[in-house]
């Protein structure tokens, strides 16, 4: 049998990976990401060399040479690889170029930043009392909390104008609950309006106080509203709080708001199931976070079983995420006490205050700002031998809490990975956090 | 026109919507398909991929210039993209009378030496209307440093307007301005150089050599060559701050067919701890002039071959993994850094210049004696697009832009390098009009371009390590010295 597949590939002296498909090592395992279709493929260590020597332009005579194998146990290799579509023998070296979209250089300064999402904190209470509130939180953005303090208007929009000259994607206006303040977020958002921002303007709420008043406002304004749906169990009795959020999204239904869910999951009881199944009219998108209310603080921390969050890595998050921070890049944050943020929840990282009404200015020309977004993993110790590091989003605010250093790193998307087999994700639509397919094709 | 009947046979029976470009082989004997399309190079084998290939993702109308509306389009450019230096020519004067010089009179395209200087108030307005174009862009990009170059002639002849300038740009501007210019440095003082200093200068010296091929072109008035003076100053230089020296200071080296290149080559590398750093590396330019037509082909053959000698210790160098450094990088990096890097599948941004390679006027601005304002400082006074008293004139921009388009677009709809095209302004400026210097101007780039694929691809083919090719970090500095 080995002798007739050794026949068979006479002629076939060398394979090749697809333009699509780019392998990666880590310190011990091997990835191939198919930038194509978003797909990131976990190797054993076996078929990981056999690649990597071949990508090489190796010989499958050299490979098995150096890897003192029979050169039937290569090509057997190989075949396996062939067949899982992902590259082709050729009958000498060639030269496969990478796909790519763009171009392949350096950002310069004559580049535009973008910022892609600017965060505002607004001082405001919450109409809840959860027991959870204030815990770690993985992806702390786009839940909710509860602010204290007092808000200097004047300088916050001081600080909105400069930003809105920039290329700004999206407004968050976030707390507590913003809608508990009505009169000063209609005036934060009127006011982004009227200085000319057409973009997105988010809110994070609970909804609890989302009445047709409010709805009238927000759709005035074309709001867009981030709702965080926790664990039923966990929120009231009986479930009365699917019933509760179904009236909401009824509510946003009616007045055709449009609006994403945030997913939260209890690292204590993660299998509880959430609030946000109760929902008839699905968001525009669904994303998801992780409260850690248990005791974390010894073993080495894990995503939650239903928090298998990576993502999909198609050509434009790879390249991305070669060079910059998978949720840093572009973001910026304004808190209640004045400060700016490269991160809403990256509390100790004070780039500056709106008091000085050049901080923006400031923070981009003496390139600070750029010390996170140009963050990739690699620079982060524990991450910089992982292949999947381009694949990863990894969140700093909780990192950063977590260990106390900016560069920390204490949960890992991947720590569960311990079997060789073949992952393949699935993702459960276009955005970028996805699912991972808990039932892995088993293709050893 | 000018493309589409030479190239016709090259490129025939790949011409259609989806797939257009050319084949090559290598050195190895592979064959690929460049695509210009998508900008991807496939195995020719896989040439029934392309269209699926493309059609996987968004048509890649890459030229489209449906409903441009090209003032706007100038306007808004002015606002987000324009400004990144302004460089003043303080003088039209020059010490030396170096022989392929663009002024020398040997260019069809350009003045000869005068000795027109720079008025104060000239210099002043250039650098307010600079400074009020600055604030626009910065709006939008305050990441981007302001930059002012000095250039002549010889800028050092009118030091006094450059210490003016500085000083008055320092007051104007309250961040971090980047000043740099370029120089024979045979005038350069030790006061001159305290001043320069103080205000972090960057400079580039215009050294060709070794005393022997520095003087057989880089001459005074009376014929005498200048290498010694300039080297005296390099070495007072060093001796003075040698950190100054070597971070801030380059070399730009001009040679052409009648340099002994391999003799050059080992002048810079045997002299890397008494010269800064070779920064550019040219030849003299051959558009718009008959220089090189004193050149027999004996001396045209050896040129060759001393060329191809060096480039084969460059190959040898890449394809063992080695990162060549210094001399052979820069003489040869330059030609594969645009091929490897090169844009794929995505969509022309550019709705001012969607072909060629032209900055939009006004990316950078360059102000001559006379107040008028052009964009580059290598481009014939005939085409300005402003002047100090009024900034930029954006009829005079639209102007311009027609100009060039319509003698030059003509004939690139048939090219298949569209993507990688170096032409622009300075390519392509005669005295009064843009036109192709010599004619056969683009045959000569495809024919080059498709070379620089052969050699590429034979180098990674062999082993050459992609990370050779792939961008570095820098720091800021670093990043606006190298463009």
């Amino acid at each position: 049998m080995v002798e007739q597949i050794a026949t068979q590939f006479k002629h076939k002296d060398h394979f090749y990976l697809k333009k699509e498909c780019i392998l990666r090592r880590g310190k011990s395992d091997y990835a191939i990401y198919n930038i194509f279709n978003g797909d990131l493929i976990s190797l054993e260590d076996e078929i990981g060399s056999v690649l990597e020597m071949a990508e090489g332009g190796n010989s499958i005579d050299e490979i098995a040479k150096h890897r003192r194998k029979d050169t039937a146990s290569v090509i057997n290799i190989l075949q396996k690889v062939k067949n899982w579509g992902f590259g082709d023998y050729f009958s000498k070296r060639i030269y496969i170029e990478k796909y790519r979209e763009g171009r392949l250089a350096n950002i310069t300064v004559f580049d535009i930043p973008v910022i892609n999402k600017c965060y505002i904190e607004l001082p405001s209470s919450c109409s809840r009392d959860c027991t959870f509130c204030g815990y770690p939180t993985l992806f702390p953005c786009i839940t909710c909390t509860k602010v204290k303090g007092n808000l200097d208007e004047p300088s916050l929009k001081q600080i909105l104008h400069r930003i809105i000259q920039m290329q700004c994607n999206s407004l968050v206006i976030h707390g507590g609950d913003p809608i508990i303040n009505m009169p000063q977020l209609i005036s934060i958002i009127e006011f982004c309006r009227k200085e000319g921002f057409a973009n997105r303007i988010s809110i994070i709420t609970n909804g609890n106080l989302i009445d047709n008043s409010v709805m009238e406002s927000l759709k005035k304004y074309s709001i867009h509203l981030i709702i965080p749906f926790f664990p039923a169990s966990k929120m009231g009795s009986n479930y009365e709080e699917i019933t509760y959020y179904k009236n909401i999204i009824e509510l946003l239904h009616y007045y055709d708001v449009s609006f994403e869910a945030t997913k939260v999951t209890l690292e204590s009881t993660p299998d509880a199931p959430n609030s946000f199944l109760g929902v008839d009219h699905k968001p525009q998108n669904f994303v998801s976070a992780a409260i850690y209310d248990g005791d974390i603080s010894q073993k080495k921390g894990k995503y939650p079983k239903l928090l298998d969050t990576c993502l999909r890595v198609k050509a434009n998050v790879y390249y991305h995420n070669i060079n910059h921070h998978p949720c840093l890049d572009g973001t910026l944050a304004i808190t209640t006490e004045g400060n700016i943020l490269p991160c809403p929840h990256l509390r100790n990282e004070i780039l500056g205050t709106y008091h000085d009404p050049r901080i923006i200015d400031t923070i981009f020309k003496n390139r600070r700002i750029f010390d996170y977004w140009d963050l990739p993993l690699s620079a982060i110790d524990e991450c910089r031998d992982c292949e999947f590091q381009y694949g990863c989003m990894d969140c700093r605010a909780i990192e950063a809490r977590l260990t106390g250093n900016i560069h920390g790193k204490k949960l890992c998307t991947f720590s569960k990975i311990e079997n060789k087999d073949l992952i393949q994700n699935v993702t459960t639509g276009e955005e970028q956090f996805i699912q991972c397919n808990l039932d892995r094709q088993k293709k050893k | 026109m000018v493309l589409g009947n030479i190239l016709s046979d090259l490129i025939g029976e790949n011409m259609n919507d989806q797939a257009h470009g050319f084949n090559f082989h290598t050195m190895n004997g592979n064959l690929y398909y460049y695509n210009d399309i998508d900008g991807v190079v496939y195995l020719q084998k896989d040439r029934d991929k392309v269209t699926e290939s493309i059609n996987y993702r968004p048509k890649m109308d890459t030229f489209s210039q449906e409903n441009i509306k090209l003032g706007n389009e100038i306007e808004r450019f002015l606002r987000s993209g324009a400004y990144h230096q302004l460089t003043l020519i303080v003088t039209e004067q020059c010490n030396l009378r170096c022989l392929y010089c663009a002024y020398s009179g040997n260019y069809i395209n350009n003045r000869t030496h005068q000795n027109k200087n720079m008025s104060w108030d000239v210099a002043e307005k250039a650098i307010r209307r600079y400074w009020e174009g600055y604030k626009l862009v910065e709006e939008i990009n305050p990441s981007f440093p302001p930059a002012i170059g000095f250039y002549g002639g010889e800028p050092l002849l009118n030091f006094s307007l450059i210490v003016r300038a500085v000083n008055f740009a320092k007051t104007l501007f309250q961040d971090k301005i980047h000043f740099n210019f370029t120089t024979n440095g045979t005038i350069l003082t030790q006061e001159m150089l305290n001043f320069l200093l103080e205000n972090d200068f960057y400079i580039l010296f215009s050294l060709n050599g070794d005393r022997n091929e520095h003087d057989r072109l880089r001459v005074f008035r009376d014929g005498k060559g200048s290498f010694d003076v300039l080297y005296r100053n390099l070495l007072m230089l060093r001796d003075y701050d040698s950190d100054f020296y070597f971070h801030n200071c380059g070399l730009s080296l001009t040679y052409d067919i009648g340099t002994d290149l391999q003799r050059l080559y080992d002048y810079c590398e045997n002299n890397n701890d008494i010269l800064p750093p070779v920064s550019i590396i040219a030849s003299v330019n051959p558009l718009f002039t008959d220089w090189y037509s004193r050149y027999s082909p004996e001396q045209i053959k050896y040129f060759e071959k001393s060329l191809t000698l060096l480039k084969n210790k460059y190959l040898t160098s890449c394809t063992k993994g080695e990162q060549p450094f210094g001399f052979l990088n820069r003489f040869f990096q330059g030609q594969y850094l645009p091929i490897f890097r090169r844009t794929e599948n995505t969509v022309s941004t550019n709705k001012v210049f969607p072909l060629t390679a032209s900055c939009v006027p006004g990316r950078k601005i360059a102000v001559y004696p006379n107040g008028s304002i052009h964009c580059c400082e290598r481009i014939s006074e005939n085409f300005p697009i402003g002047n100090v008293e009024i900034g930029l004139d954006v009829d005079l921009i639209e102007n311009i832009v027609k100009q060039y388009k319509s003698k030059i677009y003509p004939g690139c709809d048939s090219c298949p390098v569209k993507r990688l095209c170096q032409i622009c302004f300075a390519v392509v400026a005669g005295k009064n009009s843009f036109e192709r210097n010599p004619s056969n101007l683009c045959e000569i780039f495809f024919q080059n371009t498709k070379n620089r694929f052969i050699e590429l691809w034979t180098m990674l083919e062999n082993g050459a390590p992609e990370s050779i090719f792939l961008p570095k970090q820098t720091n800021v500095d670093e990043e606006w010295y190298t463009w």
